[in-house]
């Protein structure tokens, strides 16, 4: 089992390369270098090479490439060309804002999507599945960032319990998730309607096996039958979908940060874009993609946990 | 048992009611795109200023924006554009995507790792992150959409076009044809596609509700066609800005997309149950 | 314990469609102590009547009548009083070892589960009694296999598993639905005997659903035939299987196979030259797993087939006669030896040469469902092999060539424009054997071509693939896991085990006078409705008959 826990490790390794090198070869190595691309087309040919060379952008390709990976271990990611300050702590400030806003919006999707799935796939065809599948349908077609403002337009436009937006720091914890909650609930919504739709099925194709008659056979009640063999089983592609879908989380937090105005990473991103910042916008877009990939390898992992008959083979 | 089922009579209205009320929407949404290339209540783009920020029913059926723009004429007209990008960047993941998925399945080995490896490489890029690349690169723009969607749709088509050709293989049909002296590339053409063909087209359904949705935040954030072109997104990132004074900007256009992509979704899941008799009885 | 069912209908009732009645009108009673035997062909309803009575009909469908144990109708139970009979009183197995077990619980969890449902025990107490069942139903090492999961045991003891399963309640009647359908013969003797043993112990009552004759007849005192929903005939075991009284018992014991009916073996003629239409010479396969052992599955097998005769290969899962079917077929390489058709060895040649070879030999898969291409028509499925012959017939030619192969396999030439769909299992097969035998190949390679099919449409099948041997001197290399089969179809034999044949002869030599141990022990396996009950006899002949009185 150790050993497949580390073949996936080094697959995640490889794949992580692979990925720094094509944002390397994409922001870096096409023509219209980062410095051109900063300055406009206006911009003096000495003024470039001047920029270049505060950029590091002289050197060969690959010391370039060595300098930004090994950087992202040391923490010195190189400076902002717009803000004037290291890409890291950008990052790392930013951080505070689109991890605890993903984290939530996942709690709740996980919460609701699973909840609602098995609950209609206990009972399937009867009032609470149609429910449930009208849910599931509308919440996958409704974008996030719409809802997003739709919540504005309801809890702060109108109602004024919550500001339309901005986020006070962590100073005040509670103020803090204030501001988080209406954005969490707007990304979680589209989540937890693929969810439920997952879930719901994944455990209607397990209720089909023939353990689940065994159960059935044994004498044993419903709940037990439904969550001990059912949802058990229906676990695998309940966590698939979790991590398939981790990428719109993300491309739902560049959104609903900016309809929230939240300092988080994916403004940062835009924001870097507004600005032509490709030094940040290359380590946002490997941050980005590293977490993709760190769950999509989290997810590997939780097959081996889940699925007994994978730890045996290979 | 399988005899009574492929004997019964095919459901009437209930069972597919989705994908007929699916089939109507989408209809009635790629219509108003194809009228609006030749007919709308109002020029979409042209500017009344003195008409600005009516509501509904005031002027035009969904009242006009800060600019005096008719809201409705611009739905349709974005209509034509959100779903000319949706189309387009779909076609290009499954094109590129069912190739490669086909290809994987037919070689095995290396080569299937290879494709599997870049599959999961080209995951790894939500479509609102590579947008931003692309943009940072060549600027944001129609193109700029299509590649960005198109890019994140490869890997899905690859995934399911691979998943789906593999069970193909395992049969034994497949076998008799290799029995009767034909290659890899004749089977994959003769046996394969024609079975995936029903879950390729189901999927690209689905995905190109998917991708409106990803073109609206992809507009909403100005990175898809460069106004004065109408677009569901940004006239959504347009209504922000008078959210309490003109609420109206922000409902027809997200009401529209969330009609269009719920069409989308109906026929997919419509189709789905039709060609998996399996899932029919489940939905 | 009494169980008396009396089945008027099981009805399926779906959205906007008439209601269909799928059983109706069965009854029998099982005394305590008693066995029954329900045997049917698939449709006959021997299922859905089983389940029935557990109460686990599929969605949708509804018994009607009365199933009354001891005294209690258990139709009109609800769920709750229901989840109290099933388990503790009525305990059930099912076919499929492979998947009647939960993948992600360990078995000893599984069993104890029941328990502690039924019986107020503790968690320690009830893991020790499902310790002690495990043993009972001889899983070796138990007390290490208690933690193991269901994938990590072989597929008999996971069916020993399954019986500790339905035991550990501590049921009086126990349903076994197909219980070694999916197991190898041998290991088919071993949980029958378990089973008769358990029951026998036990004092239990049971049911046995197996639509294999042989198998009622080893274990069950009484027998029902159920056909199409509709009992058919019942009565002494003995007496419905050896003097049946209703036609359709006739023919379904008639279409098991028996050699004796045939004619003697074909020997087969060699046109001029002296070479054998196909030599297999010293035939290796190796594999490698990943641990770095090599497996051999076919280990030096050599044999030859004469053009006109059916060559039959019979052995249990495993034993490497698929691999064998598939090197013959050059679909895969072997890691040594030969394999000739008619004197050239197939792996020295090009692959130009391989593919003209290849117009002398076909081949005929196991499961109809997915040998044929349900995106095709019947024409175009039964001409692919015509791919590699440049001198096939076009146009209409072809259509002629196409209605003639469908018209000698027993279906019509408008057949052609029909879909796999529309067809039965059986005429399915025979779309498949249209398709070997549409180019004229000399040689057809067989793989488990009749076990998808029911009895009758098996006999059917049999009949068709001696007469195309026959008319059109056509070789077979017949493979399957049926010892009745291949001695009913074989001029020559082969006994494969472990990769390499323990005995080859005329089919009358190896089966009259089987000299190696495993074909023995084959032959002991496999349960013949000739011999009387062997299995779950232990009581006295005198308890049973009062049993029947009562």
């Amino acid at each position: 089992m150790l050993r497949i826990a580390f073949s996936r490790l080094g697959s995640f390794v490889l794949t992580l390369f692979i990925v720094s090198l094509l944002i390397f070869a994409t922001m870096d190595l096409l023509p219209g270098n980062a410095a051109a691309i900063l300055l406009g087309t206006a911009a003096r040919p000495d003024t470039i090479a001047a920029l270049e060379q505060q950029l590091g952008l002289d050197q060969p390709a690959y010391i370039r490439y060595l300098t930004w990976i090994a950087g992202a271990f040391t923490g010195d990611l190189g400076s902002s060309a717009s803000y004037g300050v290291p890409v890291a702590g950008l990052i790392a400030e930013r951080l505070q804002v689109t991890l605890p806003l993903a984290l939530i919006a996942l709690v709740i999707a996980v919460a609701i999507g699973v909840g609602l799935g098995v609950m209609a796939a206990a009972r399937p065809r009867q009032a609470p599945d149609r429910a449930a599948s009208v849910f599931a349908q509308v919440g996958i077609a409704v974008p996030d960032f719409w809802f997003g403002i739709l919540l504005i337009l309801l809890f702060s436009v109108t109602l004024h319990w919550f500001s339309a937006g901005g986020f006070p720091g962590w100073s005040d914890p509670v103020a803090a998730v204030k501001a988080l909650l209406l954005p969490a609930i707007a990304l979680a919504l589209p989540q937890a309607a693929v969810l439920t739709r997952v879930t719901r099925s994944a455990v209607l194709d397990v209720a089909d096996e023939d353990f689940i008659r065994t159960a059935k056979a044994k004498g044993l009640t419903e709940r037990r039958v439904l969550w001990r063999h059912a949802v058990r089983n229906a676990l695998v592609p309940i966590v698939t979908i979790i991590g398939l879908q981790f990428s719109f989380l993300i491309a739902g937090a560049v959104l609903v940060e900016n309809v929230f105005n939240l300092p988080g990473i994916g403004r940062l991103a835009y924001q870097s874009l507004a600005q032509r910042d490709l030094v940040v916008i290359r380590s946002v877009a490997m941050f980005f993609a590293g977490l993709v990939i760190l769950v999509n390898f989290a997810v590997d992992l939780a097959y081996l946990w889940l699925d007994p008959r994978l730890r045996a083979a290979r | 048992m399988t005899n009574a089922t492929a004997t019964a009579p095919r459901f009437a209205l209930g069972p597919r009611f989705g994908l007929h009320l699916g089939i109507a929407i989408t209809a009635l949404v790629i219509g108003m795109a194809v009228l609006s290339r030749f007919w709308t209540p109002q020029v979409p783009t042209r500017l009344q200023i003195a008409n600005k920020l009516k509501p509904p029913l005031t002027s035009g059926l969904a009242g006009t924006d800060a600019l005096g723009r008719d809201i409705f004429s611009m739905i349709m007209a974005g209509a034509w554009n959100s779903l000319s990008i949706a189309f387009l960047s779909v076609l290009l993941g499954l094109v590129v995507g069912v190739g490669f998925g086909a290809l994987a399945a037919a070689r095995r080995g290396w080569i299937e790792e290879v494709i599997m490896r870049f599959a999961d490489v080209v995951f790894a890029f939500p479509a609102l992150i590579s947008a931003i690349m692309i943009a940072a690169l060549i600027g944001p723009g129609g193109g700029t959409a299509v590649l960005a969607i198109g890019l994140f749709n490869i890997p899905v088509f690859i995934r399911v076009s691979r998943g789906a050709a593999l069970r193909i293989w395992a049969l034994d049909f497949c076998l008799a044809a290799q029995a009767a002296g034909k290659g890899r590339f004749r089977i994959t053409v003769d046996h394969v596609l024609p079975n995936i063909a029903g879950a390729v087209a189901v999927q690209a359904t689905i995905q190109i509700g998917l991708a409106i949705l990803v073109e609206a935040g992809l507009s909403f954030l100005g990175l898809s066609l460069a106004p004065p072109a109408p677009s569901w997104g940004r006239m959504l990132s347009d209504a922000q800005t008078y959210l309490a004074q003109a609420p109206w900007m922000a409902i027809a256009p997200g009401v529209t997309i969330a009609i269009a992509v719920l069409g989308l979704n109906l026929v997919g899941d419509g189709l789905r149950d039709v060609l998996d008799p399996r899932s029919r009885a489940r939905s | 314990m009494t169980l008396n069912v009396r089945i008027d209908a099981i009805n399926l009732s779906r959205w906007r469609l008439p209601a269909k009645t799928l059983v109706e009108d069965v009854a029998f009673t099982i005394p305590d102590g008693g066995t029954l035997g329900i045997v049917g062909e698939s449709g006959s309803g021997k299922s859905l009547t089983s389940l029935a009575i557990m109460g686990l009909l599929p969605r949708g469908m509804k018994a009607h009548g009365g199933i009354v144990l001891d005294g209690t109708d258990l139709l009109k139970l609800g769920e709750r009083q229901m989840q109290q009979v099933r388990g503790a009183r009525i305990g059930m197995i099912f076919q499929e070892p492979m998947t009647a077990l939960n993948p992600a619980m360990r078995i000893g969890d599984q069993i104890a589960e029941g328990i502690l449902a039924h019986k107020g025990m503790s968690r320690a107490a009830a893991r020790a009694e499902a310790l002690r069942l495990l043993e009972r139903v001889r899983i070796p090492e138990a007390a290490r296999r208690i933690d193991a999961y269901p994938h990590e045991l072989s597929g008999g003891q996971r069916q020993r598993v399954g019986i500790a399963i339905a035991l550990a309640p501590g049921p009086r009647l126990l349903i076994a639905d197909e219980p070694t359908t999916a197991l190898d013969v041998t290991v088919q003797a071993e949980v029958l005997e378990l089973l008769g043993e358990l029951i026998a112990e036990l004092g239990m009552s049971l049911l046995l659903i197996s639509h294999d004759l042989g198998v009622v007849a080893s274990i069950a005192e009484r027998t029902l035939v159920m056909r199409g929903g509709r009992p058919v005939e019942s009565g002494e075991t003995e007496q419905v299987l050896r003097r049946p009284s209703q036609p359709y018992t006739q023919r379904l014991i008639g279409a098991l196979p028996r050699a004796q009916k045939f004619a003697p073996p074909a020997t087969g003629v060699r046109p001029g030259g002296s070479t054998p239409l196909l030599e297999v010479r010293n035939l290796e396969r190796a594999y490698h797993s990943a641990s770095g052992h090599a497996l051999n599955a076919v280990d030096g097998v050599s044999f030859s087939i004469e053009p006109g005769t059916i060559h039959g290969i019979v052995g249990e899962s495993g034993c490497g006669k698929s691999t064998l079917a598939r090197i013959v077929m050059g679909l895969d390489r072997p890691t040594g030896g030969q394999v000739l058709f008619e004197g050239e060895d197939i792996f020295a040649k090009s692959r130009a040469e391989l593919l003209r070879l290849r117009r002398g030999f076909q081949m005929v898969f196991q499961d109809p469902q997915g040998s044929l291409d349900p995106r095709q028509s019947v024409s175009r499925i039964v001409t692919e092999p015509l791919f590699l012959d440049p001198a096939a017939p076009r146009g209409k030619a072809r259509e002629e060539l196409v209605g003639e192969t469908l018209a000698s396999v027993g279906l019509s030439p408008p057949d052609a424009a029909r879909y796999p769909h529309e067809f039965s299992g059986g005429q399915r097969q025979r779309i498949a054997i249209a398709r070997a035998i549409i180019g004229r190949p000399k040689l057809v390679v067989a793989d488990e071509p009749v076990s998808a099919l029911d009895l009758s449409v098996q006999a059917q099948v049999l009949a068709l693939i001696r007469d195309l041997r026959d008319r059109y001197g056509l070789a077979f290399l017949f493979i399957s896991h049926s010892l009745a089969v291949v001695e009913t179809i074989s001029d020559r034999v082969g006994v494969m085990y472990r990769g390499n044949f323990v005995e080859t002869g005329t089919a009358a030599e190896v089966f009259r006078n089987p000299r190696h141990a495993y074909t023995r022990k084959l032959i002991d396996a496999e349960p013949g409705i000739d011999q009387p009950r062997r299995y779950g006899v232990a009581r006295t002949v005198v308890e049973e008959t009062k049993a029947r009185l009562a």
